[in-house]
Protein backbone atom coordinates (compact mmCIF):
# COMPACT_ATOMS: atom_id res chain seq x y z
CA UNK A 1 0.00 0.00 0.00
CA UNK A 2 2.98 2.19 0.94
CA UNK A 3 4.22 1.17 -2.46
CA UNK A 4 1.26 2.42 -4.12
CA UNK A 5 1.48 5.67 -3.03
CA UNK A 6 4.89 6.16 -4.26
CA UNK A 7 4.10 5.09 -7.74
CA UNK A 8 1.40 7.13 -7.60
CA UNK A 9 3.33 10.43 -6.27
CA UNK A 10 5.93 9.00 -8.88
CA UNK A 11 3.74 9.03 -11.94
CA UNK A 12 2.32 12.34 -10.88
CA UNK A 13 5.62 14.07 -10.72
CA UNK A 14 6.97 12.80 -14.03
CA UNK A 15 3.49 13.81 -15.63
CA UNK A 16 4.73 17.19 -14.48
CA UNK A 17 8.03 16.55 -15.96
CA UNK A 18 7.99 14.94 -18.88
CA UNK A 19 4.27 15.65 -19.97
CA UNK A 20 1.59 13.20 -19.96
CA UNK A 21 2.34 12.24 -23.60
CA UNK A 22 5.67 12.01 -23.29
CA UNK A 23 7.19 8.85 -25.05
CA UNK A 24 8.68 7.20 -21.88
CA UNK A 25 10.78 3.99 -22.15
CA UNK A 26 12.45 4.22 -18.41
CA UNK A 27 12.35 6.13 -15.36
CA UNK A 28 14.98 5.64 -13.02
CA UNK A 29 14.54 6.33 -8.87
CA UNK A 30 16.81 6.00 -5.80
CA UNK A 31 15.68 4.43 -2.78
CA UNK A 32 17.15 4.81 0.27
CA UNK A 33 17.54 2.12 2.88
CA UNK A 34 15.81 4.09 5.46
CA UNK A 35 12.59 4.50 3.48
CA UNK A 36 11.21 1.40 4.02
CA UNK A 37 10.34 0.64 0.19
CA UNK A 38 10.90 -3.02 -1.02
CA UNK A 39 12.00 -2.65 -4.26
CA UNK A 40 9.63 -5.93 -5.73
CA UNK A 41 6.39 -4.16 -4.60
CA UNK A 42 7.36 -0.82 -5.70
CA UNK A 43 8.07 -2.93 -9.27
CA UNK A 44 4.35 -4.22 -8.94
CA UNK A 45 2.51 -1.03 -7.75
CA UNK A 46 3.89 0.64 -10.73
CA UNK A 47 2.79 -1.75 -13.18
CA UNK A 48 -0.30 -1.77 -11.30
CA UNK A 49 -0.34 2.31 -11.42
CA UNK A 50 0.22 2.12 -15.39
CA UNK A 51 -1.79 -0.63 -16.47
CA UNK A 52 -4.02 0.20 -19.87
CA UNK A 53 -2.27 3.99 -19.59
CA UNK A 54 -0.05 5.04 -22.18
CA UNK A 55 3.06 4.36 -19.90
CA UNK A 56 2.41 0.71 -19.40
CA UNK A 57 5.34 -0.77 -20.71
CA UNK A 58 7.85 2.18 -19.19
CA UNK A 59 10.35 0.25 -17.06
CA UNK A 60 11.07 1.64 -13.53
CA UNK A 61 15.02 1.01 -12.71
CA UNK A 62 15.61 0.92 -8.80
CA UNK A 63 19.03 2.12 -7.71
CA UNK A 64 19.00 1.36 -4.17
CA UNK A 65 21.16 3.42 -1.68
CA UNK A 66 22.09 2.06 1.97
CA UNK A 67 21.97 3.12 5.18
CA UNK A 68 25.13 5.29 5.53
CA UNK A 69 26.43 6.55 9.21
CA UNK A 70 29.60 9.60 9.33
CA UNK A 71 31.34 10.14 12.67
CA UNK A 72 32.03 13.73 13.44
CA UNK A 73 35.00 13.08 15.44
CA UNK A 74 37.32 10.37 13.17
CA UNK A 75 35.34 11.40 9.63
CA UNK A 76 35.13 7.57 9.20
CA UNK A 77 31.87 6.86 6.83
CA UNK A 78 30.62 3.26 6.88
CA UNK A 79 27.16 1.34 5.61
CA UNK A 80 25.48 -0.47 8.66
CA UNK A 81 23.05 -3.60 8.41
CA UNK A 82 21.34 -2.96 10.99
CA UNK A 83 20.28 -0.58 13.96
CA UNK A 84 22.50 -2.29 16.70
CA UNK A 85 25.10 -0.96 19.32
CA UNK A 86 27.98 -2.65 17.43
CA UNK A 87 27.19 -0.85 13.69
CA UNK A 88 25.72 2.36 14.69
CA UNK A 89 29.01 3.26 16.91
CA UNK A 90 32.08 4.29 15.39
CA UNK A 91 35.40 1.94 16.78
CA UNK A 92 36.88 5.82 18.15
CA UNK A 93 34.74 5.63 20.48
CA UNK A 94 32.33 8.68 19.47
CA UNK A 95 29.00 7.77 19.43
CA UNK A 96 26.46 8.02 18.19
CA UNK A 97 27.52 8.72 14.65
CA UNK A 98 25.06 10.98 12.06
CA UNK A 99 23.09 10.09 9.45
CA UNK A 100 24.75 10.93 5.99
CA UNK A 101 22.37 9.10 3.71
CA UNK A 102 19.77 6.10 2.96
CA UNK A 103 16.56 8.63 3.41
CA UNK A 104 16.94 9.40 -0.49
CA UNK A 105 13.48 8.74 -2.75
CA UNK A 106 14.58 10.67 -5.50
CA UNK A 107 13.29 10.28 -9.61
CA UNK A 108 16.78 10.15 -10.99
CA UNK A 109 16.12 10.00 -14.54
CA UNK A 110 13.35 8.98 -16.99
CA UNK A 111 14.56 8.16 -20.98
CA UNK A 112 12.26 9.38 -23.79
CA UNK A 113 12.24 7.46 -27.34
CA UNK A 114 14.78 9.05 -29.49
CA UNK A 115 12.44 10.41 -32.08
CA UNK A 116 13.36 8.92 -35.57
CA UNK A 117 14.20 11.72 -38.39
CA UNK A 118 11.33 10.81 -40.76
CA UNK A 119 9.78 12.62 -38.82
CA UNK A 120 5.99 11.69 -39.96
CA UNK A 121 3.07 11.72 -37.63
CA UNK A 122 4.14 12.25 -34.31
CA UNK A 123 1.57 14.23 -33.43
CA UNK A 124 -1.02 12.41 -35.05
CA UNK A 125 -0.66 9.20 -32.98
CA UNK A 126 -0.23 11.25 -29.90
CA UNK A 127 -3.85 12.35 -30.24
CA UNK A 128 -5.33 9.16 -31.05
CA UNK A 129 -4.04 7.60 -27.75
CA UNK A 130 -6.65 7.86 -25.23
CA UNK A 131 -6.40 7.71 -21.37
CA UNK A 132 -8.29 4.36 -20.69
CA UNK A 133 -11.67 4.10 -18.60
CA UNK B 1 17.35 9.92 -24.38
CA UNK B 2 17.94 10.03 -20.79
CA UNK B 3 16.88 13.37 -18.71
CA UNK B 4 18.38 13.70 -15.83
CA UNK B 5 16.24 14.97 -12.95
CA UNK B 6 17.38 14.22 -9.33
CA UNK B 7 13.79 15.47 -7.65
CA UNK B 8 12.55 13.72 -4.42
CA UNK B 9 9.29 12.06 -5.31
CA UNK B 10 7.04 13.19 -2.37
CA UNK B 11 8.17 16.67 -3.71
CA UNK B 12 4.40 17.35 -4.32
CA UNK B 13 3.39 15.92 -0.63
CA UNK B 14 6.26 18.08 0.42
CA UNK B 15 4.80 21.42 -1.21
CA UNK B 16 1.58 21.41 0.40
CA UNK B 17 2.89 20.48 3.17
CA UNK B 18 4.81 23.53 2.91
CA UNK B 19 1.56 25.51 2.83
CA UNK B 20 -0.05 23.96 6.23
CA UNK B 21 3.24 24.81 7.53
CA UNK B 22 2.30 27.89 6.37
CA UNK B 23 -1.20 27.98 8.15
CA UNK B 24 -0.28 26.60 10.90
CA UNK B 25 2.32 28.69 11.72
CA UNK B 26 -0.35 31.79 11.15
CA UNK B 27 -2.89 31.00 13.25
CA UNK B 28 0.43 29.59 15.60
CA UNK B 29 -1.23 26.33 16.08
CA UNK B 30 1.41 24.00 17.58
CA UNK B 31 1.04 20.61 15.57
CA UNK B 32 2.37 17.37 16.79
CA UNK B 33 2.60 14.42 14.12
CA UNK B 34 1.83 11.23 17.02
CA UNK B 35 3.25 7.83 14.80
CA UNK B 36 3.52 4.56 16.76
CA UNK B 37 2.25 1.42 15.67
CA UNK B 38 -1.57 -0.22 15.91
CA UNK B 39 -2.62 -0.11 19.14
CA UNK B 40 0.42 1.49 21.11
CA UNK B 41 -2.13 3.56 22.74
CA UNK B 42 -1.79 6.59 20.68
CA UNK B 43 -6.18 7.71 21.41
CA UNK B 44 -5.82 6.85 24.44
CA UNK B 45 -2.85 9.25 25.19
CA UNK B 46 -5.05 12.32 23.38
CA UNK B 47 -7.78 11.41 25.57
CA UNK B 48 -5.98 12.04 28.57
CA UNK B 49 -4.07 14.95 26.79
CA UNK B 50 -7.84 16.39 26.36
CA UNK B 51 -8.83 15.76 30.21
CA UNK B 52 -5.40 17.21 31.42
CA UNK B 53 -5.26 20.35 29.43
CA UNK B 54 -9.34 20.88 29.69
CA UNK B 55 -9.99 24.80 30.32
CA UNK B 56 -6.19 25.53 29.93
CA UNK B 57 -5.35 25.32 25.91
CA UNK B 58 -7.61 24.90 23.02
CA UNK B 59 -6.74 21.37 21.24
CA UNK B 60 -7.76 19.77 17.67
CA UNK B 61 -7.24 16.87 16.19
CA UNK B 62 -7.16 15.09 13.32
CA UNK B 63 -7.56 11.17 13.22
CA UNK B 64 -6.34 9.38 10.81
CA UNK B 65 -7.61 5.55 10.35
CA UNK B 66 -8.27 2.92 7.44
CA UNK B 67 -11.51 2.31 8.13
CA UNK B 68 -14.31 3.54 10.77
CA UNK B 69 -14.75 6.59 13.01
CA UNK B 70 -14.53 5.16 16.13
CA UNK B 71 -11.35 7.10 17.38
CA UNK B 72 -12.80 10.35 15.94
CA UNK B 73 -15.77 9.58 18.52
CA UNK B 74 -13.78 8.73 21.44
CA UNK B 75 -11.84 11.58 20.83
CA UNK B 76 -15.24 14.03 20.29
CA UNK B 77 -16.21 13.21 23.47
CA UNK B 78 -13.84 15.23 24.97
CA UNK B 79 -13.20 17.63 22.37
CA UNK B 80 -15.10 19.56 20.10
CA UNK B 81 -12.57 20.13 17.28
CA UNK B 82 -12.20 16.68 15.82
CA UNK B 83 -11.65 15.55 12.46
CA UNK B 84 -11.45 11.91 11.26
CA UNK B 85 -9.88 11.50 8.20
CA UNK B 86 -10.54 7.45 6.51
CA UNK B 87 -7.51 6.20 4.47
CA UNK B 88 -9.09 3.45 3.22
CA UNK B 89 -6.41 1.20 1.52
CA UNK B 90 -3.77 4.14 2.32
CA UNK B 91 -1.62 3.12 5.50
CA UNK B 92 -0.45 6.87 6.47
CA UNK B 93 -1.50 10.19 5.82
CA UNK B 94 -0.52 12.44 3.33
CA UNK B 95 0.06 16.80 3.08
CA UNK B 96 -3.28 16.92 1.18
CA UNK B 97 -5.30 14.62 3.35
CA UNK B 98 -4.38 17.00 6.33
CA UNK B 99 -4.95 20.74 4.39
CA UNK B 100 -8.14 19.48 3.39
CA UNK B 101 -8.97 18.20 7.08
CA UNK B 102 -7.59 21.12 8.94
CA UNK B 103 -9.75 23.53 6.41
CA UNK B 104 -12.81 22.21 8.50
CA UNK B 105 -11.38 23.57 11.59
CA UNK B 106 -10.96 27.35 13.21
CA UNK B 107 -7.31 27.09 13.22
CA UNK B 108 -7.05 30.70 14.86
CA UNK B 109 -9.08 29.11 17.71
CA UNK B 110 -6.19 26.66 19.00
CA UNK B 111 -3.48 25.86 20.52
CA UNK B 112 -2.77 22.71 19.63
CA UNK B 113 -3.71 20.40 16.94
CA UNK B 114 -2.19 16.83 17.16
CA UNK B 115 -2.48 14.70 14.14
CA UNK B 116 -2.96 10.78 15.54
CA UNK B 117 -1.50 8.76 12.40
CA UNK B 118 -2.25 5.42 11.00
CA UNK B 119 -1.01 3.05 13.19
CA UNK B 120 2.39 2.07 11.26
CA UNK B 121 5.85 2.71 12.26
CA UNK B 122 7.15 2.49 8.53
CA UNK B 123 5.94 5.07 5.80
CA UNK B 124 4.13 7.72 7.91
CA UNK B 125 7.99 8.94 8.92
CA UNK B 126 8.37 9.78 4.58
CA UNK B 127 5.66 12.33 4.71
CA UNK B 128 5.73 15.23 5.66
CA UNK B 129 2.18 16.91 6.67
CA UNK B 130 3.60 20.42 7.97
CA UNK B 131 4.00 19.87 11.77
CA UNK B 132 6.26 21.49 14.00
CA UNK B 133 7.71 18.27 15.65
CA UNK B 134 7.12 14.45 14.79
CA UNK B 135 6.39 12.20 18.14
CA UNK B 136 7.20 8.43 17.64
CA UNK B 137 5.42 6.25 20.05
CA UNK B 138 5.89 2.18 21.37
CA UNK B 139 4.56 0.22 23.89
CA UNK B 140 6.39 -2.97 25.98
CA UNK B 141 3.76 -5.06 24.55
CA UNK B 142 5.25 -4.56 21.14
CA UNK B 143 8.67 -6.16 21.76
CA UNK B 144 11.82 -4.28 22.75
CA UNK B 145 13.45 -4.58 19.27
CA UNK B 146 10.85 -1.98 17.55
CA UNK B 147 13.51 1.10 18.30
CA UNK B 148 16.13 -0.60 16.04
CA UNK B 149 13.77 -1.89 13.45
CA UNK B 150 12.74 1.31 12.55
CA UNK B 151 15.75 3.62 12.28
CA UNK B 152 13.58 6.40 10.20
CA UNK B 153 11.68 6.70 12.68
CA UNK B 154 14.01 7.58 15.29
CA UNK B 155 16.08 10.10 13.63
CA UNK B 156 13.05 12.29 12.45
CA UNK B 157 11.47 12.24 15.88
CA UNK B 158 12.01 15.05 18.33
CA UNK B 159 10.16 12.69 21.39
CA UNK B 160 9.87 8.90 21.85
CA UNK B 161 6.78 7.90 23.78
CA UNK B 162 6.91 4.80 25.54
CA UNK B 163 3.81 3.69 26.36
CA UNK B 164 1.95 0.40 29.01
CA UNK B 165 4.86 0.81 31.26
CA UNK B 166 2.18 -1.26 33.57
CA UNK B 167 3.08 -4.43 31.80
CA UNK B 168 6.31 -4.56 31.71
CA UNK B 169 6.21 -6.95 34.59
CA UNK B 170 4.39 -9.31 32.60
CA UNK B 171 6.29 -8.70 29.11
CA UNK B 172 9.55 -9.89 28.14
CA UNK B 173 10.83 -6.64 27.26
CA UNK B 174 14.59 -5.44 28.56
CA UNK B 175 14.04 -1.77 29.12
CA UNK B 176 17.95 -1.51 28.85
CA UNK B 177 18.37 -2.96 25.89
CA UNK B 178 15.73 -0.48 24.55
CA UNK B 179 17.02 2.49 25.78
CA UNK B 180 20.70 1.31 23.96
CA UNK B 181 18.74 0.89 21.14
CA UNK B 182 17.21 4.07 21.26
CA UNK B 183 21.11 6.21 21.94
CA UNK B 184 22.83 4.26 19.15
CA UNK B 185 20.42 5.81 16.46
CA UNK B 186 19.84 9.40 18.49
CA UNK B 187 21.58 10.42 21.07
CA UNK B 188 19.79 13.68 21.84
CA UNK B 189 15.54 12.70 21.43
CA UNK B 190 13.97 12.48 24.93
CA UNK B 191 12.33 8.89 25.53
CA UNK B 192 9.12 9.37 27.92
CA UNK B 193 7.92 6.57 29.70
CA UNK B 194 4.34 6.20 30.24
CA UNK B 195 1.77 4.49 31.39
CA UNK B 196 -1.75 5.86 30.01
CA UNK B 197 -3.94 3.58 31.36
CA UNK B 198 -3.31 4.64 34.97
CA UNK B 199 -3.21 7.99 34.19
CA UNK B 200 1.14 8.58 34.32
CA UNK B 201 1.60 10.95 31.61
CA UNK B 202 3.01 13.99 33.52
CA UNK B 203 6.32 13.86 31.87
CA UNK B 204 4.73 14.42 27.96
CA UNK B 205 2.51 16.84 29.83
CA UNK B 206 5.13 18.64 30.91
CA UNK B 207 7.40 18.57 27.04
CA UNK B 208 4.01 19.67 25.88
CA UNK B 209 3.68 22.52 28.17
CA UNK B 210 7.38 23.91 27.12
CA UNK B 211 7.17 23.08 23.64
CA UNK B 212 4.34 24.89 23.05
CA UNK B 213 5.91 27.99 25.49
CA UNK B 214 8.98 27.85 22.95
CA UNK B 215 6.80 27.28 19.97
CA UNK B 216 4.91 30.79 21.20
CA UNK B 217 7.92 32.59 21.62
CA UNK B 218 9.65 31.79 18.54
CA UNK B 219 6.21 32.70 16.26
CA UNK B 220 6.63 36.12 18.45
CA UNK B 221 10.05 36.23 17.56
CA UNK B 222 9.56 35.98 13.99
N1 LIG C 1 -2.10 -1.87 29.91
C1 LIG C 1 -2.19 -0.75 29.24
N2 LIG C 1 -3.03 -0.66 28.20
C2 LIG C 1 -3.10 0.50 27.52
C3 LIG C 1 -2.30 1.62 27.87
N3 LIG C 1 -2.57 2.62 27.01
C4 LIG C 1 -3.49 2.15 26.15
N4 LIG C 1 -3.82 0.87 26.45
C5 LIG C 1 -4.79 0.00 25.77
O1 LIG C 1 -4.28 -0.33 24.48
C6 LIG C 1 -5.39 -0.53 23.58
C7 LIG C 1 -5.20 0.31 22.33
O2 LIG C 1 -5.28 1.67 22.66
P1 LIG C 1 -5.63 2.80 21.58
O3 LIG C 1 -5.54 4.12 22.27
O4 LIG C 1 -6.87 2.48 20.86
O5 LIG C 1 -4.40 2.59 20.58
P2 LIG C 1 -4.09 3.35 19.21
O6 LIG C 1 -2.61 3.48 19.13
O7 LIG C 1 -4.88 4.59 19.10
O8 LIG C 1 -4.59 2.28 18.15
P3 LIG C 1 -4.93 2.50 16.58
O9 LIG C 1 -5.54 3.84 16.42
O10 LIG C 1 -5.86 1.39 16.25
O11 LIG C 1 -3.62 2.35 15.87
C8 LIG C 1 -6.64 -0.15 24.35
O12 LIG C 1 -7.26 -1.33 24.80
C9 LIG C 1 -6.11 0.68 25.49
O13 LIG C 1 -6.92 0.61 26.64
C10 LIG C 1 -1.43 1.50 29.01
O14 LIG C 1 -0.71 2.42 29.40
N5 LIG C 1 -1.40 0.29 29.62
MG1 LIG D 1 -6.18 5.25 17.63
ZN1 LIG E 1 1.88 4.29 3.80
ZN1 LIG F 1 34.76 7.95 14.88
Amino acid sequence: MHELSIAEALIDLLRRRAGPEAKLVSVGVRIGALQGIDGSCLQFAWQAALAGTNWQDVRLDLEPAPWTLHCPACGRTWQPAAATADQTACPCGHTPATPAGGDELDLLFYEVQTPVASGVGEDVCASTKGDGP
Amino acid sequence: MKVPVVENVLKLNDEIARLNRRAFQEAEVFVVDLIGSPGCGKTALLEATLEHLRGTVEIGVLVGDPATSRDGQRLARRCAHVVQINTGNGCHLDANQIRQAAARLDLNRLDILFIENVGNLICPVSFDLGQHVKVGMFSVSEGDDKAAKHPHLLLVSSLLLLNKMDLLPHVNFDLEHFHQDVRCLNAAVPLLELSVKHGQIEPWLNWLTCQGQLQQGTSRVA
